[in-house]
């Protein structure tokens, strides 16, 4: 019951309405572009995995995830309201783990619809549907843990977590299987890649590895946050 | 809101609901809090001090909020930072505004009682805003309320789940006269009820309206503690500086100084004197009377240091914590 509250708590607090309508707008937007795309000529299956990747993998999931996920601990954070979810007699890990919930509950969605949609515009193929719902359900979970934790850690969350998307998921991680291991990015498009049977660029694992990595990542940052929650002041 | 049972009593030791010992903190190498030690029982003990004295951070590290960097806190003999159930005897207003976005006062107050694991949530926040005299039903949120009534929606939701050990931090900011005399009606209350109601301020007549034990923090040190009454007479016994205009400065300096009334004097230009007293009483008694006696007009007697942060400074210089009590 306490996770359930904590969870409709954050869920409500990062949810605003200009938020959402930005990014209702930026799905748009991506639907637009990938019905423009489907009067090209040439591979539909390579044109719709690299409308998934570029556009759900490598902006929608990453940029909803830093928005919401930053916002669900670092806006109350900012404004004192977190007090009012901290000093409570609960285990802090739910707090974590609701926020975790809350960003997740709706980056996928936000993420997904639009991306799939806009794949679908340009095959329907099984593999191209499946590879963008899994592939872009992976970026955005794994980002959303990424971001709460950002944002529960850091001050000016959105400005560092815009950096660690530019420098390290668009840049570092593009410098080999090694560094690409640690990118949320390369294991959602090795994912989307082994799926519709296509080379896409940083596809460096199989899909087992990609989805054990994701779903490691994801568990290891939702633990740094609840182990964070113990140590942390709160003002 | 009746109070659940201290944790000592289970245990059967009696350890005090509050303990703060030898506790010190900093921010990058300033410090905020410095060796301070002191136990606070039921009833009403407010903690006064300038503004960035330490009051705050005191506060928070007395709920778990922060951690101290040397020293111990202690709450029924719980470390907070350690064991979040002794969490369920503390209710905390804190000084921020901000609450929820768009959350009406029912459903804020509710949330605190659900993860207190309050049985009836509903009724319990329904209570809680009543007994600040607030609508339960009121259907605006929270943030477009008057800054008096989130303060008393923020202290609902410290109230919800009847804890032992209410802890506020400057609860009287920004609050008309009325809200005022209501919410000190109400924390006297709590601690006539048995609770160990903590309210931090740095307004000296707001402290004295509490009636009650005072805890004096200057630069981060307990300057003094003890009954509000005591302090006040150390404060009122201190040396005080006061500007006096009259068109027969000197004669009528001389004259106080003779009888006794002011132990020294400075001119200050032709018409001023700055007089240091001893007893103030005994000053407001002469004062009039010998001008009269002289013939001088008073055109000013103005304190140049009943302030706050002179009486505090006066204290910091005094004998160490404990001395009052």
């Amino acid at each position: 019951m306490t996770l359930a509250a904590l969870y409709r708590t954050i869920l409500r607090g990062c949810t605003s309405r200009a938020r959402l309508v930005g990014f209702g707008a930026v799905a748009l937007v991506g639907i637009g572009v990938a019905a423009l795309l489907g009067s090209a000529g040439g591979d539909p299956v390579g044109r719709s995995a690299g409308f998934v990747d570029w556009f759900g993998l490598s902006l929608v999931a990453p940029v909803a995830a830093l928005v919401f996920g930053t916002a669900s601990l670092g806006d109350p954070i900012e404004d004192g309201t977190y007090v009012y979810l901290w000093l409570r007699p609960l285990p802090r890990w739910q707090i974590s783990v609701a926020a975790y919930l809350a960003t997740a509950s709706v980056v996928v969605p936000l993420a997904v619809v639009p991306t799939v949609v806009g794949a679908g515009l340009l095959d329907r193929s099984p593999e191209v549907l499946v590879g963008a719902v899994v592939s872009t359900t992976m970026a955005a979970g794994a980002y959303s843990a990424v971001f709460v934790l950002f944002g529960q850690v850091t001050s000016r969350a959105l400005v560092w977590g815009a950096a660690y998307l530019l420098v390290f998921e668009q840049f570092v991680a593009r410098g080999g299987s090694g560094l690409g291991f640690l990118s949320v990015h390369s294991h959602a498009v090795s994912f989307l890649a082994r799926t519709v049977d296509r080379r896409i660029n940083l596809d460096y694992f199989s899909r087992p590895t990609a989805l054990v990595v994701t779903a490691a990542m994801v568990a290891v940052m939702v633990g740094w946050s609840a182990r964070r929650q113990s140590s942390m002041d709160v003002a | 809101m009746s109070g659940p049972a201290p944790v000592a009593a289970a245990t059967g030791a009696t350890p005090p609901p509050v303990l703060v010992h030898e506790v010190s903190k900093w921010f990058k190498g300033v410090v905020a809090v410095s060796d301070v030690s002191f136990r606070i029982e039921a009833g009403v003990t407010a903690l006064l001090g300038p503004n960035g004295a330490g009051k705050s951070t005191l506060l928070r590290m007395l709920c778990g909020l922060a951690a101290p960097d040397l020293g111990a806190v202690r709450l029924f003999g719980i470390d907070p930072r350690q064991d979040t159930s002794v969490l369920r005897y503390v209710g905390l207003v804190p000084q921020q505004e901000a609450t929820f976005p768009r959350m009406r006062a029912q459903e804020f107050v509710r949330l605190a009682a659900v993860l207190h694991r309050v049985e009836s949530p509903d009724d319990a926040a329904r209570a809680a805003l009543a007994a600040v005299e607030l609508d339960p039903d009121d259907r605006r949120p929270v943030d477009t309320y008057s800054k008096g009534m989130r303060q008393r929606v923020k202290l609902a939701q410290a109230l919800v789940h009847g804890p032992s050990i209410i802890v506020a931090d400057e609860p009287l900011n920004g609050l008309d006269p009325r809200q005022r005399v209501r919410l000190i009606e109400i924390f006297q209350q709590l601690g006539a009820e048995g609770r160990c109601v903590v309210v931090s301020s740095h307004v000296l007549d707001e402290v004295e309206r509490f009636g009650s034990r005072v805890l004096v923090v200057a630069q981060g040190r307990l300057a003094a503690e003890g009954d509000f009454r005591a302090i006040r007479e150390l404060m009122d016994d201190r040396p005080h500086v006061i500007r006096l205009r009259s068109d027969a400065v000197r004669a009528l300096a001389a004259a106080l100084l003779a009888n006794g009334a002011v132990s020294g004097a400075r001119l200050v230009g032709d018409d001023a004197v700055e007089l240091q007293i001893h007893d103030v009483a005994r000053f407001r008694a002469w004062v009039a009377p010998t001008a009269r006696e002289l013939g001088a007009g008073l055109h000013e007697v103005l304190p140049l240091d009943d302030d706050l942060e002179s009486v505090f400074r006066y204290l910091v210089g005094a004998p160490g914590p404990g001395g009052v009590s």
